[in-house]
């Protein structure tokens, strides 16, 4: 009775070995998927970090194409305008004669709101060392609208959002192209009182510390 | 409703198993712990832009929320998996786990860093069409995350509840081959009575 097996316990043991691969490869190609999406990842932040920190050395240049490449140390800071929070029109070459930080944000980015609160706690060490703060936000806050850049800076920076040596506003297009090509969030410029650039990084909540070195060197 | 119960039912018999002894409710805190740390330092990424325990100072009550629940769940799969590995069985669930792991921390990593801006200038975008894509796409990741925290949670109790079964159904069929050590014991004890 139990002897040989039939033509259907034979057709769906068959199946069921067909089933068993197939989830089988099914795994396979998800788990290499995975594996793939985290390599691209770490690849993409690698290249990012070389091609800032190649941004940030004099010797060398941006690697990325020239439509896209951000403006380098050692080159003047590029022109353009934007309206502070107060309603003032400012351009670029108008702040020579002072050291001043251009830094680009999005009010919806929380890398920016990080680096926000960490600006308004290093703010007096800055503004020590003679560098005024222009924290901008992007054109348009790159296509979407966050907050605005008036209620972003009175909820994050604090008691520092009256500081002189601080100033919000609204970048033009020309100035967001000038200087954020490619639509990075969080990207900032020190630019030295004869309106060279002479230190690029980006997000200081994670790069205070050497911001405040090349502040220094200032 | 009657299977479900039932089902209900298999899946607490399986927790039965896995958290069996003291030693192995021991090691699934010690796994869910690890896990919830893990998250609470991948899940401020996009705030500091580094994997660091300076992270913790951007932890609030939703991120230390997600980062308990996503630790507790994912452990529990690891210790199921663990078990079925132990019966000579697959849980069949390594790249569900895999994905939900992605989708969790896919929001921290993709808002506010480059990767984005640098894929879409790869392609060959420019100037608005550059700006309003990479913000477009960069935004949805920095309001949604809930959204991708809650998928990654479906993800996780889906494959608790496929790999529990499982591991249910092989030991119902098969009681010889998924044994557990303190059953084997329990049966070698059975059979050298029965000799004597």
């Amino acid at each position: 009775m139990t002897g040989k097996p039939t033509p259907k316990s034979r057709q769906a043991q068959r199946y069921s070995v067909r089933q068993r691969s197939r989830r089988r490869l099914l795994s396979i190609g998800l788990g290499i998927a995975v594996v793939v999406v985290v390599l691209a990842t770490v690849g993409l932040i690698n290249y990012h970090e070389s091609s800032v920190s190649s941004a940030g050395s004099s010797s060398q240049t941006v690697t990325s194409p020239k439509t896209t490449a951000l403006p380098s140390i050692g080159e003047s800071a590029p022109s353009g305008t934007f309206v502070t929070i107060n309603g003032q029109n400012v351009t670029v070459a108008s702040l020579r004669g002072t050291p001043t930080l251009l830094w680009f944000v999005s009010t919806w980015c929380s890398s920016c709101e990080a680096g926000t609160q960490a600006m308004a706690q290093n703010l007096a060490t800055i503004a020590h060392a003679g560098v005024r703060v222009s924290e901008i936000e992007l054109y348009h806050d790159l296509g979407s609208q966050g907050p605005s850049m008036v209620s972003f800076a009175k909820e994050l920076a604090g008691t520092q959002y009256n500081n002189p040596d601080w100033t919000f506003g609204i970048s033009s297009l020309g100035l967001t192209k000038n200087y954020d090509p490619v639509g990075y969030l969080d990207v900032y410029y020190l630019v030295n009182s004869a309106g060279k650039i002479t230190y690029v990084n980006s997000s200081p909540a994670a790069t205070m510390p050497e911001l405040l070195k090349a502040i220094s060197r200032i | 409703m009657k299977r479900l119960i039932n089902k209900a039912d298999h899946l607490r018999e399986t927790f039965g198993i896995v958290l069996r002894s003291p030693r192995r409710r021991l090691g699934w805190i010690g796994l869910a712990t690890l896990f919830s740390v893990i998250y609470s330092l991948l899940l401020p990424f996009s705030f500091s832009q580094r994997v660091a325990f300076s992270n913790w100072s951007y932890l609030d009550p939703y991120m230390v929320m997600w980062s308990l629940v996503l630790g507790t769940a994912m452990s529990l799969v690891l210790m199921i998996q663990i078990t079925a590995m132990r019966s000579v069985l697959s849980a069949g669930t390594t790249s569900l786990t895999g994905l939900a792991f992605l989708a969790s921390v896919i929001p921290s990593f993709l808002c506010c860093t480059p990767i984005v801006p640098t894929l879409l200038a790869f392609v060959g975008f420019s100037s608005l069409g550059l700006y309003e894509t990479t913000g477009g796409i960069q935004y949805f990741f920095a309001t949604q995350q809930t959204l991708f925290l809650s998928s990654s949670l479906a993800i996780l109790l889906l494959s608790i509840w496929w790999s529990s079964l499982r591991l249910c159904n092989a030991r119902c069929r098969y009681p010889q081959r998924v044994q557990f050590k303190d059953e084997e014991h329990k049966t070698s004890a059975n059979s050298t009575e029965v000799q004597q």
